[in-house]
């Protein structure tokens, strides 16, 4: 599914969502898209989505991720056990992230316990929010939002000092810290 | 036996018409109104409607800057404007622009 050149404005009115993505089974392109004076930018609650080049401009809230990411832990998830399926996941590449009262949140990205496949905190998955680099700095212009992202919940950012040094990133299609890239096929 | 093999057959045509297939894709304007097909000749107007009138995993092309309004979309389509025009969604207080 693809979205492309829509503007989505919530003139700061209470509650509204821009696009709210529920689905586990979404895999979700946006690209040159606005998102203004909402709530919520993007809420994904299940699915993968891809934001490329949008402009996330005056939002209570950028982008929420909420549910267990990708387990990163690919090479020793634990005897017996099996990576943890990822629920929600965001990728940014490019675009404006900017003006907004928060820029990123990242809800429960791992487990609250373990299961008998599934490590506690679900493995290396302390993220479900991943911005793109390119030589080192960020693709996204991500400036003037007064937090950077915040973090709650289940997941082991718990181990982490600062907030801002949580979120995730990757750098090409091909080395990314672990992240299969081929999760995306539909990428352009 | 030949007549009633043409009734049916003749049923059969007529419930072929009634359902009409969904197109690959759709159009929305700003000068559009929300019946028929939506082909390119007469486009629509709202997002909502159009996604009832395309394949599920057709395209829904905004033509001209407009308002195209919410929707939930359960099927894997594409939904684009043309460059340099924008599919504007005004969210209500309470409600979500687009749900997946």
């Amino acid at each position: 599914m693809a979205l492309i050149g829509l503007r989505i404005e919530g003139f700061g009115a209470g509650s509204t969502t821009g696009i709210a993505v529920t689905n586990t089974a979404a895999r979700v392109l946006v690209r040159g898209c606005d998102f203004t004076g909402l709530s919520i930018g993007i809420n994904v609650t299940g699915g993968i989505v891809d934001l490329i080049n949008n402009n996330i401009v005056s939002n209570t809230l950028g982008v929420r991720a909420q549910g267990p990411g990708l387990d990163q832990d690919f090479n020793a998830p634990g005897p017996g056990m099996v990576q943890q399926p990822t629920t929600s996941l965001v990728r940014l590449d490019g675009g404006n992230v900017a003006r907004n009262a928060t820029a990123f949140e990242m809800q429960d990205p791992g487990l609250a316990v373990s299961t008998a496949n599934y490590r506690q905190n679900g493995g290396n998955n302390a993220q479900n929010i991943f911005l793109r680099t390119f030589n080192g700095p960020l693709t996204a212009n991500i400036v003037g939002n007064n937090r950077f992202v915040n973090v709650l919940g289940n997941g082991e950012f718990n181990g982490f000092t600062s907030p801002n040094g949580v979120i995730g990133t990757y750098s090409s299609q091909s080395t990314n810290n672990n992240l299969p890239f081929n999760l995306f096929p539909q990428d352009p | 036996m030949s007549f009633k093999r043409s009734l049916l057959t003749l049923a059969l045509l007529v419930a072929c018409y009634a359902i009409a297939p969904a197109a690959t894709r759709t159009f929305l304007s700003s000068a559009g109104t929300d019946t028929g097909a939506c082909p390119r000749t007469a486009p629509c107007a709202g997002l909502a409607y159009a996604l009832t009138q395309t394949d599920p995993s057709g395209t829904v092309i905004v033509l001209d800057t407009t308002a195209i309004g919410g929707a939930t979309i359960s099927q894997s389509v594409t939904i684009t404007a043309l460059p340099g025009e924008q599919g504007l969604i005004k969210v209500q207080p309470s409600t979500t622009g687009i749900t997946i």
